[in-house]
């Protein structure tokens, strides 16, 4: 599958390969946050899940710094620990929701700002999907990776994430109501 | 291929940018080393705590230990309970039997924490309270199953966004920066977190602690 950057600024904020040996927790913390945001609330629909699940990762960065900063790909760790994070987030997302049917608490602060019925839509739709697929599809529009880079940072092989990908492609083509090209 | 390809980079551009204008709550107004001066104090009132409280806790009980020093708490409507200790630790839990979770909620007296770490003012105004701390009639705050904690009263608040995570206990951002709390989650936890405390010599020091799960 053709991987496209979306821009090229979130090319090079959400970029994996940032090397950071001689770089602070602060400086990968302000590269990594909104890129994260970004992708946890493109698996998880919720802001304040996005916002939980990479404040967590990187609280998680944070407690271990010394051992993660001497990794290869530092950013390869965090995304995998946010997709991990993301799944099991989802019971907890769903207690919330009770509490928040019980007309207990405001939901007007959780909006995820200006994204438009449209695209919500759309990522509706990839989090219909396995969560497998939902992870492959997230990570290669989200974060503009390629399938070698997709494999790494979920742990499987190369084969499987083009697996997952033509067949989150082919369920979204039905689901969105586009045209598969064969 | 290619109007799915434009569809999704579209989708995900939408969310780039729109994640651009959230602010970063919890980190704009500190730094790393703010963080870990932060919650040192929190971190020893949970070692404290669980010397406390686990007794009660190991022995089955399902309210604090009233002869350790927490006063008797009174269950409200959802099950919920709070006990607040005479040192100036506010424990509050929810508790839903043997097969259910048990969830604590475990710091220093909720005003005291916030008053350090806060302007107590915002406080009252976000959980619509006239006092302080915000209170209703059966205790400070409920803690549900998935960590979400509520002070009831005319107006509830959400005051933090508990989280429960693999680890023995969890540190949390609120919609507010500056206010961390730590949580356990199960009374093994807290047997295995007292073993941790002993094995650091009661002297915590973040990086000592190993949350990472």
């Amino acid at each position: 599958m053709r991987v496209i950057p979306v821009t090229s600024e979130m090319d090079t904020e959400a970029s994996v390969d940032v090397t950071i040996d001689r770089v602070s927790f602060e400086v990968f913390y302000s590269e990594q946050r909104r890129p994260l945001m970004a992708l946890a609330y493109a698996v998880s629909g919720s802001r304040i899940a996005a916002e939980d699940l990479a404040q967590e990762t990187l609280v998680a960065a944070y407690q271990s710094w010394d051992r993660i900063r001497q990794k290869e790909n530092p950013g390869t760790w965090v995304r995998r620990m946010l997709l991990n994070k993301a799944s099991s987030h989802y019971r907890r997302r769903l207690a919330e929701a009770r509490v928040l049917a019980k007309g207990l608490v405001g939901v007007d602060r959780v909006e995820f700002p200006e994204v438009t019925g449209d695209i919500d839509r759309i990522w509706a739709e990839v989090r219909r999907l396995p969560r497998r697929q939902v992870e492959v599809i997230a990570l290669a529009y989200m974060e503009g990776l390629s399938q070698v880079e997709i494999a790494r940072v979920l742990g499987i092989s190369k084969e499987s994430v083009n697996t997952h990908t033509r067949r989150a492609r082919q369920t979204l083509a039905t689901a969105l109501g586009l045209e598969e090209e064969v | 291929m290619k109007t799915l390809d434009r569809t999704l980079e579209r989708a995900a551009s939408g969310v780039s940018e729109a994640s651009r204008r959230i602010p970063d709550r919890a980190w704009q107004a500190r730094n790393s080393r703010q963080v870990r001066r932060a919650l040192t104090p929190l971190v020893a009132a949970l070692l404290v705590f669980a010397l406390v409280g686990i007794p009660a806790l190991l022995l089955g009980s399902d309210r604090p230990d009233v002869s350790s020093g927490v006063t008797a708490p009174e269950p409200n409507p959802e099950g919920a309970w709070t006990g607040q200790h005479d040192e100036g630790f506010t424990l509050a839990g929810s508790l839903h039997g043997d097969d259910g979770p048990t969830f604590f909620f475990i710091g220093r007296t909720l005003g005291a924490l916030l008053d350090e770490v806060f302007d107590r003012d915002f406080w009252r105004g976000y959980a619509g309270s006239t006092t302080w701390p915000p209170t209703d009639e059966s205790g400070d705050l409920n803690v549900y199953e998935d960590g979400t904690v509520t002070v009831r009263g005319d107006k509830v608040a959400r005051l933090f966004r508990l989280t429960h995570t693999d680890g023995p206990f969890a540190l949390y951002w609120t919609d507010a920066p500056g206010v961390e709390i730590l949580m356990v989650s199960e009374a093994s936890d807290i047997a295995e977190l007292v073993r941790r405390a002993e094995a650091i010599d009661y002297s915590p020091d973040l990086e000592d602690i190993n949350l990472d799960h």
